[in-house]
């Protein structure tokens, strides 16, 4: 049996630089959404987000670097090299053939590519530069050259559920042998197309998301970080690591339905739990708490919460489910990796983190949304749910470590 | 079990693109067997033709399909010369109303599902829908709607924006519709991983197969073009109005778009239901190499290793015939000829479908159904547009004519700039 076990994390976000800082603000229940200062949303609806703050290219990268690789790049790289130191693996002794990348993204490079049609527009000669990091293979590429990885590598882009796919993916090939070592996650940054997009389909709330309340409006967009060191949890436990979690089981699946609304009935989460919970060999009762997708929309709140009940049955009503986006906004692309390393709060602080702003309840939303943290008491294994665009949809659950 | 080893040949820190090409290590596990994976569907919409039969027309008759671009901004940037699908009406094959919303990308892609799904005479009902996953592969996808959107953005502000355009914009959006038109709920992924995303997702959807978590797969692979993909690409200067894989006096490559899909059975589902058959898979191995995303592996390390780990898995030594991924970049075919020559000499028949085509990097499954089709025909088509092999290569470049060839299996090659690899092997079905 090969266990995928994850022994490093990295984290960048609106609510704090590095794992412990963002697990900090997780347990005491602090909102990142507020004031974009990365571009100009006067005009727009909605106008809040949740940017990651005090970033400079120049404290972390050299001008060569910087130049050539774009904002999500930058951030995921940061979380890449706290990810790398917390998992005390030496690369170097590493066959690196056997070292596999696997991330999901978003809209990658996007923002560089917006400056470099922005000056098209205006009549001037852009900067080849900002297209280097345009596709969305740019950052798991980057991460191949800096680590000197030589293993499998992919991208997987579906939208919001592209980097819970991803780590459920790393999971699966160190499962089957494909790779010893995966690093995995994903980043996202705030873009104008994304902004401006999710603005028209009039998605995103005036004020701080409200997941699950009755008076949900809508999300809140937000950007940053999550990168997970992968391997098996004998390697781990050889050399004398801890292990966070285990990386159980994911399953995928697609609504079918519309390009934008999640199928009201909620049939397609509930078969993407469905297949997670078949392919972790466990059901409903070892699920100790849920961090939902939650993205704080009418449809995709009253939607999950028919997911989670048709899949769990009775058990739902006993499990806590929240959404840390009422805390770092929906990161997009890195929402599954963000959120993953969210549902790990039960195994790292013994705390469920809070759904900020619930407060009062739709009869549609009628499981238990957690307020404010509170104390988790002895989880055994959680489930994060992710939900995208196209209705691809994607449940991972995580396991807490015998040794932990 | 395998245990991380200290690698014989630990190349610095970093990479870099010189540096020793060490084979040595564990490489590819290959727990897989993909010769019970089956491919009993083709759909092909490309610059070649409107269809596998135009496509394979347009193949023995060595009739490349590149042509000057016409259309909203097209001609740009000084490209006169581009891989365009034409004749296709999307409205021939998909709702009037559904087709209108979509991007040329989405329309391509589901168009070659649905070939592909009819070509196949699987059956999508209630009894099984949960069972048929979708697998797509794309560099770029809907480019044009993205930039469109944006371009509303930037001229009218926040009340130029296009709301139908947004949901366009997302890399899945081609495989969401495949879903929708055929109401699939089974596992659905989209991979964008430059020119390896096609293999990615056939590799996904033959382990679903494999795996028992699927019962059939549609594979897709497309992207669109656009007068932002001319001009993105051109601003890196690889853009040419000539598309010669493999020539000498190559000088960049022509930019196509188009779309291919493959419908995926276990072999032994498949013949219960006397499917036709085209090939069995033979293997699809992926490896990588640190390299800048905007530069091939220039150490070869990571073809050669994609290439010997797909012949290792199938106990192949020899392949009928190669799909090279020549695309008349400097680098990239001179590469791709020495990995080649050292790895299966110089006597295995060497084609590449990008001289029909032009180039766009989700065309792998494009053409890996190419060679399923040509596999099947017994037939290796010229390399066109070639004329002079560039210097010292020796490979059996096929000039001039279409071979006629009863090929045993056939190899496809992807090799990405950013440093990825992919080596696919088909088998013909016997």
């Amino acid at each position: 049996m090969r266990i995928p076990v994850i022994t490093g994390i990295g984290i960048v976000s609106s609510i704090g630089w590095g794992k412990e800082a963002y697990w900090d603000a997780l347990s005491s229940g602090v909102s990142g959404i507020g004031e974009i200062t990365l571009f100009d949303t006067s005009g727009f609806r909605g106008r809040l987000g949740a940017q990651v703050k005090h970033f400079s290219p120049d404290d972390h990268f050299d001008r060569k670097e910087s130049r050539r690789l774009s904002r999500c790049d930058m951030l995921g790289a940061v979380a890449l090299r706290e990810a790398l130191k917390d998992s005390g693996m030496d690369l170097s002794r590493c066959d690196r053939t056997r070292l596999a990348v696997v991330i999901g993204s978003g809209s990658g490079g996007l923002l560089s590519g917006e400056q470099f049609k922005k000056r098209l527009y205006h009549g001037q000669r852009p900067k080849p530069g900002l297209l280097a990091s345009f596709t969305s293979s740019s950052f798991t590429d980057h991460i191949g050259l800096v680590t000197g990885a030589c293993g499998f590598r992919a991208t997987i882009s579906t939208a919001c559920s592209s980097s819970s796919t991803a780590i459920g993916m790393a999971g699966e090939i160190i499962r089957k042998g494909i790779a010893d070592v995966v690093i995995t996650g994903g980043s996202e940054s705030l873009t104008e197309t994304t902004f401006a997009g999710f603005n028209s389909l009039r998605a995103v709330d005036e004020v701080p998301c409200r997941p699950f309340d009755r008076d949900r409006k809508g999300i809140s967009l937000g950007e940053g970080a999550a990168i997970y060191i992968v391997e098996t949890a004998e390697y781990a436990a050889a050399r004398g690591r801890m292990a966070y979690a285990e990386i159980a089981g994911y399953g995928l699946s697609c609504d079918a339905y519309h390009a934008t609304a999640p199928s009201p009935d909620g049939t397609g989460i509930s078969h993407a739990i469905h297949l997670a919970l078949k392919s972790a060999g466990t059901n409903a009762s070892e699920i100790g708490y849920i961090n939902a997708h939650g993205t704080g929309t009418p449809a995709n709140d009253a939607a999950e919460t028919r997911a989670i009940k048709l899949a769990l049955g009775e058990t739902a009503y006993r499990i806590p489910v929240s959404s840390t986006k009422s805390m770092i906004g929906h990161c997009l692309g890195a929402a599954g990796a963000k959120e993953a390393a969210a549902a790990l709060l039960p195994f790292v602080r013994g705390v469920i983190p809070p759904t900020l702003r619930y407060g009062n309840p739709d009869p549609e939303c009628d499981l238990d949304y957690v307020p404010h943290p509170r104390k988790s008491g002895n989880i055994s294994a959680v489930l994060s749910t992710s939900v995208a665009f196209g209705g691809n949809n994607t449940a991972l659950i995580l396991r807490r470590p015998e040794s932990l | 079990m395998h245990e991380i080893s200290p690698s014989l040949n630990p190349f610095p820190h970093g990479g870099g693109t010189s540096g020793p090409s060490p084979l040595e290590g564990e490489g590819w596990v290959r727990d897989i067997s993909m010769t019970m994976i089956a491919v009993t569907g083709i759909g092909i919409i490309s610059p070649a033709g409107v269809g596998k039969e135009a496509v394979l027309r347009a193949y023995s008759e060595s009739r490349s399909g590149i042509s000057e671009p016409t259309g909203s901004g097209l001609p740009c940037n000084g490209i006169r010369s581009a891989g365009m699908v034409r004749n296709f009406s999307a409205k021939d094959f998909i709702p009037a109303m559904k087709a209108r919303r979509m991007s040329r990308f989405s329309q391509l892609c589901l168009t070659s599902a649905i070939e592909a799904a009819k070509d196949s005479g699987i059956t999508i009902s209630d009894e099984n829908r949960y069972r048929i996953a979708i697998a797509a592969g794309t560099g770029l996808a809907s480019t044009d709607s993205t930039d469109l959107f944006y371009e509303g953005l930037l001229r009218e502000g926040p009340e130029g924006t296009n709301p139908i355009i947004f949901p366009e914009t997302v890399q899945n959006i081609a495989a969401s519709h495949i879903a929708m038109h055929f109401v699939t709920r089974g596992q659905n992924i989209t991979f964008s991983h430059a020119d390896i995303s096609s293999e990615l997702a056939l590799f996904y959807g033959a382990g679903l197969l494999r795996d028992g978590e699927a019962d059939a797969v549609i594979v897709s692979g497309a992207d669109e073009l656009s007068v932002s993909a001319v001009t993105g690409y051109s601003a890196f200067g690889v853009v040419s109005n000539s598309m010669m894989p493999f020539d000498r006096s190559r000088n960049g490559f022509v930019l196509g778009e188009g779309a291919a899909s493959v419908i995926l059975e276990r072999r032994e589902d498949a013949e219960k239901r006397n499917a036709h058959i085209y090939c069995t898979l033979g293997a699809v191995d992926i490896a990588s190499y640190p390299s800048p995303n905007i530069s091939y592996d220039t150490t070869r390390n990571s073809m050669l290793r994609a290439v010997e780990a797909a012949l290792a898995s199938t106990g192949i030594t020899s392949p009928g015939f190669i799909s090279a991924c020549a695309n008349g970049t400097p680098d990239l075919d001179r590469l791709e000829a020495e990995t080649l020559q050292e790895t299966l000499g110089t006597t295995v028949p060497v084609t590449a479908y990008r001289s029909y085509n032009g180039y766009f990097p989700g065309d792998g499954l494009l053409r890996i159904a190419s060679a399923a089709l040509c596999l099947e025909q017994g037939m290796v088509p010229a390399i066109a547009g070639l004329e002079q092999p560039l210097e010292g290569c020796g490979l059996d470049l096929v000039i001039g004519r279409a071979r006629k060839l009863n090929a045993d299996s056939a190899m496809i090659t992807s090799f990405s700039t950013g440093g990825s690899a992919a080596a696919t092997i088909l088998r013909k079905y016997r």
